[in-house]
């Protein structure tokens, strides 16, 4: 059970590509309590776990799933140095506000790029059944973390404003773009995502 | 005058008409307008043009011809000819054409020329008119047209590439495999993909590249390869209540084409020529759903398009014709012991229902019960001639009665038990009786006989007793469900048994059975006078026939299914008057346990014994061997006894005997009255066989003496016999009558042969004269005949010194095969041979005339000395046995003494044939002992 921030998945309902600034909660400042669940930080630290560990999975599966020559000419096709990708440039020994804020702006990205993938793939590859449960799986756990992250950016540094850049809506696009754009930001993810793991786990232990 | 303006005036007309047709079949009406336009949806040109107003005013028929042309080919690529006759509207005229390749790859460009239909000349050809391809576009980087297109399954298609100018197409081909495309110049590269096949992925991929790396040297088209929708076969509307419709359907099979390409489904009405308002939902079916309104008459058509192509169904119906209930719910029931009457309700009235009741019995059985509705709420049925306390199940569905179209779906099941009433039928009741001091133990058993019905859920059983000749008081016992047997203590009079079942309604018809009047003996109930008979089991049960008598109105045949138990099991079975056998069966029968069947004849409830029979369902081998308890040696026999080997029912067979084997020498068996038997390990043993059970006593002869033999005994039944496992080992003893023998044979002899020794010279005169040696003889020096250093009588070199006839005819008949006796010197008469060793193959080759009493052998030394020497085995000493065996002799035989007695080989060319009659040749040794005795 994730603490519930409604404006949250509401924001994240934008698919276009499109920066600004997210509140994070309602009204000029974070609630006093009843934002927190206990065990907030635990969970945050077990949903990036999960990511972590199931991002890999689900690329090899997306490209399985895209047919040639994506699943031949991965590393050609899915370059993500062409993708717009917020950037990440927090490590170990930066602080942990900083980490938490940089964690938000990935997963905010992350979340709505997914959306696009998702919506694609429902259309492209409607059989492909595995593909589209762990995308699924995969966004909600994001949009449980975002909450999460909210919660504890809120309670930890009263921090109630992000800004925040979402992924280009492949809306439009013909399918070999939208498909390899799907391929570009899940390969990013697989790497980021490692990254963040990294980052974030010794900031979210249990002291 | 007047007839030459006649002729002006029809000449004129006609010229007049002759210059107009002229004029038309000249008259040529060039193209003034050409317009080509593209459609890229439909890769489709279109063209434009028109002719001068004055074709349009002349409603001219003309024809048109029509040519396509592309950049870079030198034919046209299409020429139509295209008839129109004008009209006056003046309205430019159209053609499309499809173009089989994209139009982006390259321009095209069209040209017209026309002819009047009545004219034979075509006008001149219009300028080409052309629509520019992407080709000339200098674009970021290459395109692949189509880009994106939806291919029909096993179609063909064809695509370009157009790369930027200055740049030359290097690959242009589908993932995985590379196909050979064609050029139209480096710029522009076509490739036809023939049979398109769908890939487990539903998209194909076709990649363009120049002749560089970059990115943008690159360009992805996607193929999606599907196929048109089915026809639903299966397209159907009916209703449930005459106010909704519902259509359904089947999707058919997979189009490989999904999301916005997935098939759409539309319905339409004909006769309102109103699309259907409904929403169309695909499960496992399509269905459909509308109000209907007063609208009885119906014509839908379902259509189903996706971008490959399109199919209709139609399904023209009256609303009246196509009801297809509810199911009826609410079902009750009211019972009754032989009848239920089952109501139902049901939702929708406004039309007569036709409904069908399954009834499901217990046994499994379905009925099926047909009714129609009268009242306006509910419906109901009775169902009867059912079983009392029984459980049926019901169900109802319902149909319309007028128009007949589906069965509703079935109700819930509902479960019903009758109720009770008296049990029907009788109790099939038997006894055993035992006879005990002062009376009889008579124990009662009973079952529900196959007709008997409890008909009710609690039942018991009521036995009654009372003497057959009256006078005593009525006993009366009642037993549970639980119990089917009693015993009861009677005297030895006669007495009427009855027993009843009982259940909360009332009592069955009692079942009756007198017990005789008892004599007080065992006998009398064991039926011991009769005689037992064997029989056999078989695969399906243990068969029993028995003599049928026309006084009994049933048999009865009982038994034990445990016949070593205290109860034994006690079985009957109660077979009908017409029956003379029956197949026993029953769980309990088990191989190699004796069963003991009694028949009984039945009339008026008394019963008697008929037969007794005794067997197996099937003999296995005894169970345990025969024990020798006695032996009795003898230095050639062993008598071995078993006495006390049972051969009662205790035994798995009916032992039919013993066999007694013995282990042979040197295994050969050799033995008289034995058989071979062959051992599973191939050692061989002489097998005795004894064929009566009860013969428990068996000598052994002819055994050696000093000897260690080996005996098994081993009882057999109809089952077999068990595997040979344990022996009696046994050590004949040393035969003293052989001691007796070698002092008769050896010390007699000696004890003789030294008093000879010791009184040679006497017994040499008295028993042996010396005998002057016939080899010394004169006349016996056998100069032709001589064989190494023995002599050969010649029969014409022969002066006897005597010539003796015999004066009696058995003497002058002597037989080739006569030999003389062993015994030197005399003639002799021997009638008590008593060395017997009959060669039956000599016998057969020489026969003899067994009529002579006497006879007289002389000795002839050249003969028995070369016998000495020899040992051919013709020369065997044998004893021909004639009709009188007291006449039995000593007889050797020479073989060429035998030649030279055999007519043929005996006679020499220089003898005289007379001889052989007239005279008969006596041996030297015969003249001279007689000669002697002279």
């Amino acid at each position: 059970v994730v603490p519930f921030v409604p404006f949250v998945a509401l924001l994240l309902q934008q698919r276009r590509p499109v920066a600004g600034r997210a509140l994070l909660v309602t009204g000029s400042s974070c609630p006093g309590h009843g934002l927190c669940r206990s065990n907030v930080q635990e969970q945050t630290r077990r949903q990036v776990a999960l990511l972590n560990a199931t991002a890999q999975d689900l690329f090899s599966l997306y490209l399985k799933c895209q047919g040639e020559p994506f699943s031949s000419e991965a590393d050609k096709l899915c370059n993500p140095s062409g993708v717009i990708f917020p950037p990440f440039r927090v490590n170990r020994t930066s602080e942990r506000k900083e980490v938490m804020v940089a964690m938000y702006q990935l997963f905010a990205f992350l979340n709505a790029s997914l959306g696009n993938i998702t919506r694609d793939q429902e259309e492209l590859n409607p059989t492909a059944k595995e593909l589209l449960d762990r995308l699924h799986n995969t966004t909600k756990t994001t949009r449980g973390l975002i909450s999460n992250l909210t919660c504890l950016l809120c309670k930890n540094y009263n921090i109630f404003q992000v800004d925040v850049s979402y992924g280009e809506s492949s809306k439009g696009k013909g399918t070999f773009r939208k498909k390899q754009q799907g391929c570009q930001v899940l390969r990013k993810y697989v790497q980021v995502i490692a990254q963040a793991a990294r980052v974030l786990l010794p900031h979210l232990s249990p002291p | 005058m007047m007839n030459h303006f006649i002729v002006l005036a029809v000449l004129l007309p006609l010229r007049t008409c002759y210059t107009t047709h002229s004029q038309q079949e000249s008259t040529v009406f060039p193209v003034t307008y050409l317009n080509v336009s593209k459609e890229l949806a439909f890769q489709r040109l279109l063209v434009e043009w028109d002719v001068g107003k004055s074709a349009h005013d002349a409603e001219l028929a003309m024809s048109f011809e029509i040519q396509v042309r592309r950049t870079g080919e030198t034919t046209t690529v299409w020429t139509e000819f295209h008839n129109v006759t004008l009209d006056k509207s003046g309205d430019p005229l159209h053609w499309m054409w499809d173009s089989d390749l994209p139009l982006e790859c390259m321009s095209h460009s069209v040209r017209i020329r026309t002819k009047a239909e009545a004219s034979k000349i075509w006008s001149e050809w219009s300028p080409w008119k052309t629509v520019l391809g992407l080709d000339t576009l200098n674009d970021s980087g290459p395109q692949i047209f189509p880009n994106e297109k939806i291919v029909e399954e096993g179609s063909d298609i064809t695509l370009c590439c157009i790369g930027r100018k200055g740049h030359v197409i290097e690959e242009f081909s589908l993932y995985p495999a590379p196909h050979v495309f064609n050029h139209t110049n480096s710029q522009i590269g076509l490739l036809t993909l023939k049979n398109v096949a769908h890939q487990a992925v539903p998209h194909i991929t076709v990649y363009c590249r120049e002749s560089c790396t970059e990115e943008e040297c690159y360009d992805h088209a996607v193929l999606f390869v599907g196929k048109p929708p089915n026809t639903p076969n299966d397209f159907s509307c009916e209703t449930q209540d005459m106010r909704t419709v519902t259509c359904t359907w089947s999707q058919g099979g997979d189009t490989y084409l999904y999301g916005n390409h997935s098939p759409k489904y539309t319905l339409s009405e004909e006769f309102s020529q109103n699309p259907i308002p409904c929403t169309v939902t695909c499960s496992e079916q399509c269905s459909c759903s509308w109000d209907i309104g007063q609208q009885r008459i119906y014509n839908i058509t379902m259509t189903v398009e996706n971008p490959l192509g399109k199919k209709t169904a139609m399904d023209v119906f009256d609303v009246t014709h196509r009801i297809y209930p509810a199911a009826p719910f609410q079902l009750w029931e009211e019972c009754r012991d032989t009848e239920i009457t089952l109501y139902w309700k049901y939702q929708n009235k406004g039309f007569e229902l036709f409904c069908q009741t399954e009834v499901v019995q217990p046994d499994g059985k379905v009925e099926l019960h047909n009714s129609s509705d009268s009242h306006l709420h509910y419906a109901s049925i009775t169902l009867s001639g059912l079983q009392p306390y029984t459980e049926y199940t019901a169900r109802v569905h319902c149909a319309a009665a007028q128009h007949f179209w589906r069965w509703s779906e079935w109700s819930e099941a509902q479960t019903i038990r009758t109720m009770e009433a008296t049990p029907s039928g009788k109790l099939d009741i038997w006894r055993e009786i035992t006879q005990v001091q002062g009376g009889r133990n008579v124990t009662l058993f009973w079952k529900q006989a196959p007709g008997f019905r409890a008909n009710g859920g609690s039942i018991s059983y009521e036995v009654t007793w009372e003497k057959e000749e009256g006078g005593s008081k009525l006993e009366r016992m009642s037993f549970s469900s639980a119990c089917n047997s009693t015993r009861i203590s009677i005297d030895n009079h006669s007495y009427r048994v009855s027993i009843m079942a009982k259940n909360d309604v009332n009592y069955s018809l009692p079942s009756v059975l007198i017990i005789p009047r008892g004599t007080g003996t065992e006998e009398e109930l064991s039926g011991s006078e009769l005689q037992e008979e064997q029989i056999n089991g078989t695969d399906d049960g243990i068969f029993i026939s028995w003599e049928p008598r026309h006084m009994y109105d049933s048999y009865i045949i009982d038994w034990c299914n445990f016949p070593t138990l205290q109860p034994c099991d006690l079985q009957w079975k109660r077979f009908r008057p017409n029956t003379s056998s029956a197949l026993i069966n029953s769980a309990a029968f088990v191989p190699g346990v004796r069963y003991n069947f009694h028949i009984y004849g039945s009339v008026g409830n008394r019963v008697s014994l008929l037969k007794k029979k005794t067997g197996y369902l099937r003999e296995l081998p005894p169970l345990f061997d025969p024990k020798v308890e006695k032996v009795e040696l003898t230095f050639n026999a062993v008598t071995l006894s078993w006495d006390s080997y049972p051969t009662n029912e205790s035994q798995s067979g009916f032992v039919r005997g013993y066999h007694v084997y013995v282990s042979p020498i040197q295994e050969v068996c050799s033995l008289q009255g034995s058989k071979k038997h062959v051992l599973p390990d191939n050692s061989v043993l002489c097998k005795y066989t004894i064929e009566n059970p009860e013969e428990k006593r068996y000598t052994v002869e002819h055994l050696l003496s000093n000897t260690k033999y080996k005996l098994a005994v081993k009882a057999y039944t109809g089952g077999g016999e068990t595997p040979i496992v344990n022996f009696i080992y046994i050590d004949t003893p040393f035969n003293s009558n052989m001691l007796y023998l070698l002092v008769l044979l050896v010390i007699v002899p000696s004890l003789v042969a030294a008093i000879c020794r010791w009184k040679l010279n006497w017994v040499k005169e008295c028993c042996c004269p010396v005998i002057p040696s016939p080899n010394k003889s004169k006349v016996l020096s056998f100069k032709e005949f001589k064989n190494g250093s023995e002599k050969v009588l010649k029969i014409s070199d022969c002066i006897p010194d005597m010539l003796a006839v015999d004066n009696k005819a058995e003497t002058q008949e002597l037989h080739p095969w006569s030999q003389l006796s062993s015994a030197p010197t005399e003639a002799k008469t021997d009638h008590n041979s008593s060395w017997i060793y009959p060669n039956e193959n000599e016998e057969r080759a020489f026969t003899h005339t067994p009529t002579h009493q006497t006879h007289t052998w002389f000795e002839n030394f050249a003969y028995s000395s070369h016998f000495a020497d020899e040992s051919c085995p013709y020369q065997i000493p044998e004893t021909l046995e004639t009709g009188k065996p007291e006449l039995s002799v000593v007889l050797y035989q020479p073989h060429y003494y035998f030649d030279i007695f055999n007519e043929d080989a005996a006679s020499t060319p220089r003898e005289t044939p007379g001889r052989k009659t007239s005279l008969r040749y006596i041996s030297q040794t015969d003249v001279h002992c007689l000669g002697r005795r002279l």
